[in-house]
């Protein structure tokens, strides 16, 4: 029995070896072939964030364009398709609504973001009077999305196509479901717009892309965990900068003066 | 298989203690982001990107109270755009801000550059900082970018990181003690470690280390299924001895 043992050994220690020696090979060309074909499979990790469902129908008649911060387009590029809808359909609007309000329309520094869409689309020979804004009642998308389903109460069966940016389209889908009654999310088709820099075909490419991935998924996560905002946020006074800030000493005041 | 239940009950036990006490711990991922200090006088509030509704007002505040006597701000370059912008750079923004808030327009610099990074901001600073070597400046951005932030100075300027300390903006979109319990807050931190770790790997020596750790791992797993093998009567070679043939 020993002896028996003894002999298979050698043969069992040469297996032994193939079979590893065969497996470091596969892994290897495994990399290799993901790395030469990684523009077939990069796109697969982008794909879980990209909004669910088909571009818009065409009878959207309403275009919802939203500015998270209050000082810019999320995203800018919305305009752009908002246009092309309203120049194709006579009949179609713009309903605009605002995340948190910037300080930089407080300041005198730019106009309300409104504005600045109704200027854009005057530019383009669209009428300002398209744009309808609408006010929810409290900071967040959450709180955007149950002012639009108000609002669609009152349009009966209108459909609305909802711009975001691509990235985000999974994560927005998410709050506005929770956030909205079903009839009126039933009525929304979120089209996820690619930015110029990069889209789902190419983020890998540059880091903006590599940024936006993750961006976008750390915006998934966070919207799968809890849709809900957190009542309560308001923005600070200008005030509360001034109170941070202690007054410097006046012994050395005098030098440090500008 | 009863060790490996064993295995299998005290991680779980560990994850319910760990979700039972996050309140405890997870702050500390956040206050560990935060290396502000109180100000100090300098001769510039350095205005970090990316952060245009807070970060100029406290900049703002801090030369309005004399504890800096100028105040720097990055040059962003506009995103691509095939049409007119729609607003102007974020730069020419934060400048407007300032001048709305009472800074007098000369006591505004502009560091010129692409700035599309933290760290590209910093290799300006640096340029800045060897040209007036008595400089000091005081870094201006949000509690939790003042980490990385710090890695970037610390990295690119060396001894000179001693003229610089940086002072926190706040930020009304999450409470730091209670980062998780808001969108912008969980995004935020978790975004934060993983830009540090871009930081470290790409900027800093974190593939050397990485490289290191990977061969020492490496060579630890060989000579642990070398000596298996041995043991378990497998001569590694595969080459026949006498005494293993039986000869």
């Amino acid at each position: 029995m020993n002896d028996r043992n003894s002999t298979q050994t050698p043969e069992r220690a040469a297996r032994f070896w193939r079979a590893r020696v065969f497996g470091l090979l596969v892994a290897l060309a495994a990399c290799g072939l993901g790395i030469a074909f990684r523009s077939h499979w990069l796109p697969l990790l982008a794909y879980p964030l990209l909004p669910p469902g088909v571009g818009p129908g065409p009878d959207a008649v309403i275009i919802w364009i939203r500015s998270g911060d209050g000082h810019s387009f999320s995203p800018e590029e919305a305009i752009e398709e908002a246009s092309k809808i309203l120049r194709r359909n006579p009949q179609s609007h713009v309903i605009f609504t605002e995340g948190w309000p910037s300080r930089l329309v407080e300041l005198g520094v730019i106009p309300p973001m409104v504005e600045v869409l109704r200027r854009a689309l005057q530019e383009e020979g669209l009428s300002p009077d398209r744009v309808i804004k609408i006010s929810p009642e409290g900071i967040g998308l959450w709180y955007e999305a149950q002012a639009i389903d108000r609002f669609l109460g009152t349009q009966h069966e209108a459909r609305v196509v909802f711009f975001v940016e691509e990235f985000a389209g999974r994560s927005t889908a998410t709050v506005l479901h929770a956030a909205m009654s079903p009839d009126a999310y039933r009525r929304i088709s979120i089209v996820g717009i690619p930015r110029r820099e990069f889209s789902c075909d190419n983020w890998w490419r540059s880091r903006a892309g590599v940024k936006g991935l993750m961006v976008g998924y750390l915006y998934l996560l966070y919207a799968l965990i809890d849709p809900r905002p957190t009542p309560g946020l308001k923005p600070l006074p200008l005030a509360a900068f001034e109170e941070l800030i202690p007054a410097a000493p006046t012994e050395i005041e005098q030098n440090a003066a500008p | 298989m009863k060790r490996k239940w064993i295995c299998l009950l005290l991680a779980f036990f560990a994850l319910a203690a760990l979700v039972a006490t996050h309140t405890f711990w997870l702050p500390f991922l956040a206050i560990w982001l935060d290396v502000s200090e109180p100000p100090r006088f300098a001769d510039y509030a350095m205005v970090m990107g990316g952060g245009i509704e807070n970060r100029p007002v406290v900049a703002a505040f801090l030369w309005k109270k004399r504890w800096v006597k100028e105040i720097l701000i990055s040059e962003i370059q506009p995103r691509e755009s095939e049409g007119r912008a729609l607003l102007p750079p974020e730069h020419e923004l934060t400048r407007a801000m300032l001048i709305r808030l009472g800074v007098p327009e000369e006591r505004i610099v502009t560091l010129r550059g692409n700035h599309a990074a933290t760290f590209h901001e910093i290799e300006s600073l640096r340029r800045l900082l060897s040209e007036n070597p008595n400089c000091r400046v005081l870094i201006v951005t949000d509690a939790l970018h003042t980490r990385r932030t710090a890695w970037s100075v610390r990295h690119l300027l060396g001894a000179d990181a001693r003229r610089i300390s940086f002072v926190a903006a706040p930020s009304e979109r999450y409470e730091l003690r209670r980062w998780w319990q808001t969108g912008d807050g969980f995004f935020m931190v978790t975004s934060e470690y993983l830009k540090l770790l871009f930081y470290v790997l790409r900027y800093g020596r974190g593939v050397l280390w990485l490289g290191g750790a990977a061969a020492v791992g490496a060579a630890l797993a060989a000579l642990f299924w070398v000596f298996h093998c041995f043991a378990k009567g497998y001569p590694p070679s595969g080459e026949e001895s006498p005494s293993a043939t039986g000869a």
